[in-house]
Formats: structure tokens, C-alpha cells, sequence
């Protein structure tokens, strides 16, 4: 939901007069809702202003993002960071990949996500939103 | 992170183009140096997934996919001319999560927010004169609401419903234990690579953006996007505008 959350969010300060630069790397979700202006690092989600304990990733990263600000001259301007996560592209395989889980492993999961949507629920009565 | 190391228990290999069915039957592995390499009885083809009971290094091997012999030529041609592994391509998030959900029996899947149109602004000063504004969908740690260190399992009872803004003039301890980013690749140990606030300080410093807003805005990731739509991105732009807001950058998770 994250980059939809934020993509939504861009359109709209976007449509409003504010321009926008979104930092993701989930390219798909982003661009299928739109938005004006996306740097995407090809990184596993958690990661979008750069690598942890990198600095000049950080910088080079937001860095980036300005400079998408100041020239991109239409919508639907996507940035790729030329930054790699791993010289070894496998990580890509893993994040919900249905195909990588056994059968014991998809009955756990399901318990769990049950569990967790019941906290979600009372959380959000208490916080006393829709 | 190479795969090489994980657990003998583990060790599963995906199920790609069309393996052999039947046990036992010869496995074809493309290695990530794209050199084909035959391996007899490396495990058995059960459940839909080829298992084994030895490690990735074991062989010398970073699997990229299994494929049957006749591809091979091709892929060899492919690796000659400097293309990417096949599997190097944006992660196809929409696709993946449709497919694991449903597998843990969830139907109806998630129609994801799509739009023809999308808004513009010319940015309309130069940024060292620009108040910039940051959105984060990370939120407070608090430790009434369980764990929310790296590493973290998927924390619901951390998620937060109604936006936030918080003044930027000291640093604050962000989470994201309530989001579903990678919980096998991601550190989620320094919060500076998904939330820039100190880059942005130094940023302003450098005269690289005229000043950053008093304020940073925390969007709740709300499944149902008219509640984002209608009710907390008006918000965030009320309180951007309240700031002074010139420009806005938004790190997603």
C-alpha cells in the first residue's frame, strides 16, 4: 500500500500546485497510479532515499531527486538511480514470491495474515478511523 | 545478499519454465555466469517445487532459473551480447502480491489505484530559494506497540490511521514495522535510507534548497484509497500550506 499511499498523495499536492518528486522502488505500483515525477531505485522495498549506513548513497540518491525536480518538463517522469543494490540480482526472487514457498510454509503465512488483519481492525477502531 | 550460505533446510528451488515433471529428474540450472551446467539428482520435483538437501554452494552456483537444454544456446547468445540476467528486471509488485494472495486463499484481488490523467507544476523558483517539504509513511516508534526493531515480523498494531506532521528541528525515531517492505534484504537499521531528513539538512546547509519546512507530514498507507484521497492528502496539503511549502518530496517504503 505504501507507494500507492504516496503516489495518491503526490497527486494530489501535485493537482494542487505543489510540485513533487517521488522517491520509490516499487516502479510498478508508482507508475500505474501516475505521478508527476518518480526517481525509482531498482533496491528490495525499505530502501528508497538509499542505501543504510551509506551516506553518499543517500546524497546521491536525494540528489537525484532535485535535479528530476528542476528538469523533468512533463508527468510521468521516471528517474532510474543508476546504483545496484548487489552485483547478484537474486534478491529479486524472494519478496512474496509464491513460487518459492513450500505448501507448510503457504498454511503459516495464512495463519499469520489472519491475525495480523484482526490488529490492524482494532487498531484502527481505536484510532477512530474509517 | 547472495544466496550463497542459506540453510540446507531451506533450500527450495523455484519452480520457472517448465521443469521436467516426475521425480528425480535431471535438474538444468542456469548459473548467474550463464554457463549451463547438468546436475543428476540434485533433488526431487514434488508439491510443485524442486527441493534439495544441499546448499547453493555446494555447486558453485547462483541459480538465476532452470531452463531446458534447448534454451540454453539461446541464453548463451544473449549473455555474448552483454544482456542483463533475464531476471534483472523492477520486481512486478502488483503480480507477486496478486499471486500470494491468492495462494493463501484471499480471491477478490486488490484493484490498485490507476489513472490516465496525471497532474503537472512547473517548479516555479529555483531550489536554493525553495522551502521544501518531506512525506513519509514511516511512523513514531512507540513502545506501547510491540516490536518495531529491524527485523521486525509485519507489526499491524504500529500502523497509524490519521496523518501526522512533526517538527523537523530535531530528529526523530521512525519505523516502518508496519509496512511490508523486504523483511529478508532490508536492514531497516538506519532510517536516513528511507527517511532523509538529516540529507536534507545538509542539503539546506549547502544552499542546495532555500529552507525545509518546520514540519514533516506522516501519511498513513491506507488500504482504501478514497480515505487517502479525500481525507489525508488534503491534509498534508492544508498543513504544507499552513508551511509554506514550495516543494514536496515523498519517500515511499
Amino acid at each position: 500500500m505504501c507507494h500507492q499511499t504516496v503516489s495518491l498523495v503526490a497527486r494530489h499536492l501535485e493537482a494542487n500546485g505543489i510540485p513533487t518528486v517521488l522517491f520509490g522502488s516499487a516502479k510498478d505500483i508508482v507508475e500505474h497510479a501516475g505521478v508527476p515525477r518518480f526517481v525509482f531505485s531498482d533496491f528490495p522495498l525499505g530502501n528508497s532515499m538509499g542505501k543504510p549506513h551509506d551516506p553518499e548513497s543517500q546524497r546521491f540518491t536525494l540528489e537525484l531527486g532535485f535535479r528530476t525536480l528542476e528538469r523533468a518538463f512533463g508527468s510521468r517522469t521516471t528517474v532510474q538511480s543508476p546504483l545496484i543494490w548487489d552485483d547478484d540480482p537474486t534478491w529479486k526472487l524472494d519478496f512474496s514470491n509464491i513460487d518459492q514457498l513450500s505448501e507448510e510454509e503457504v498454511a503459516a503465512r495464512r495463519d499469520a495474515f489472519d491475525k495480523v488483519k484482526q490488529i490492524a481492525r482494532d487498531r484502527r477502531v481505536k484510532d477512530g478511523a474509517a | 545478499m547472495p544466496l550463497s550460505g542459506r540453510s540446507v533446510s531451506s533450500m527450495v528451488f523455484p519452480r520457472f519454465s517448465n521443469p521436467t515433471t516426475g521425480a528425480d529428474s535431471t535438474v538444468v540450472l542456469r548459473a548467474y555466469d550463464c554457463k549451463p551446467r547438468h546436475i543428476d539428482g540434485v533433488g526431487t520435483f514434488s508439491g510443485g517445487f524442486w527441493h534439495t538437501t544441499k546448499p547453493y554452494t555446494q555447486h558453485g552456483l547462483k541459480i538465476v532459473s532452470t531452463t531446458s537444454p534447448a534454451a540454453e544456446a539461446a541464453s548463451g547468445d544473449a549473455h555474448a551480447l552483454g544482456f542483463a540476467p533475464e531476471i534483472d528486471v523492477p520486481t512486478r509488485y502488483m503480480q507477486r502480491t496478486r499471486d500470494y494472495y491468492l495462494a493463501l486463499g484471499y480471491g477478490n484481488p486488490y484493484r490498485w489505484a490507476q489513472f490516465g490523467e496525471v497532474p503537472f507544476t512547473a517548479v516555479s523558483k529555483p531550489l536554493s530559494e525553495a522551502c521544501v517539504g518531506l512525506v513519509t509513511t514511516a511512523a513514531h516508534f512507540d513502545p506501547a506497540f510491540g516490536d518495531q526493531g529491524p527485523g521486525a515480523a509485519y507489526n499491524a498494531g504500529a500502523k497509524f490511521y490519521t496523518p501526522y506532521a512533526t517538527a523537523t528541528d530535531s530528529v526523530p525515531d521512525l519505523r516502518i514495522s508496519h509496512l511490508g517492505y523486504d523483511r529478508k534484504h532490508t536492514r531497516a537499521d538506519d532510517q536516513r535510507s528511507y527517511f532523509p531528513l538529516e540529507r536534507l539538512r545538509e542539503a539546506n546547509e549547502a544552499g542546495r534548497i532555500g529552507t525545509l519546512a518546520s514540519r514533516f507530514y506522516g501519511a498513513p498507507t491506507n488500504r482504501s484509497q478514497r480515505v487517502t484521497m479525500e481525507t489525508d492528502a488534503p491534509q498534508i496539503l492544508e498543513w504544507m500550506r499552513e508551511d509554506g511549502v514550495d516543494v514536496a518530496i515523498l519517500g515511499a517504503n
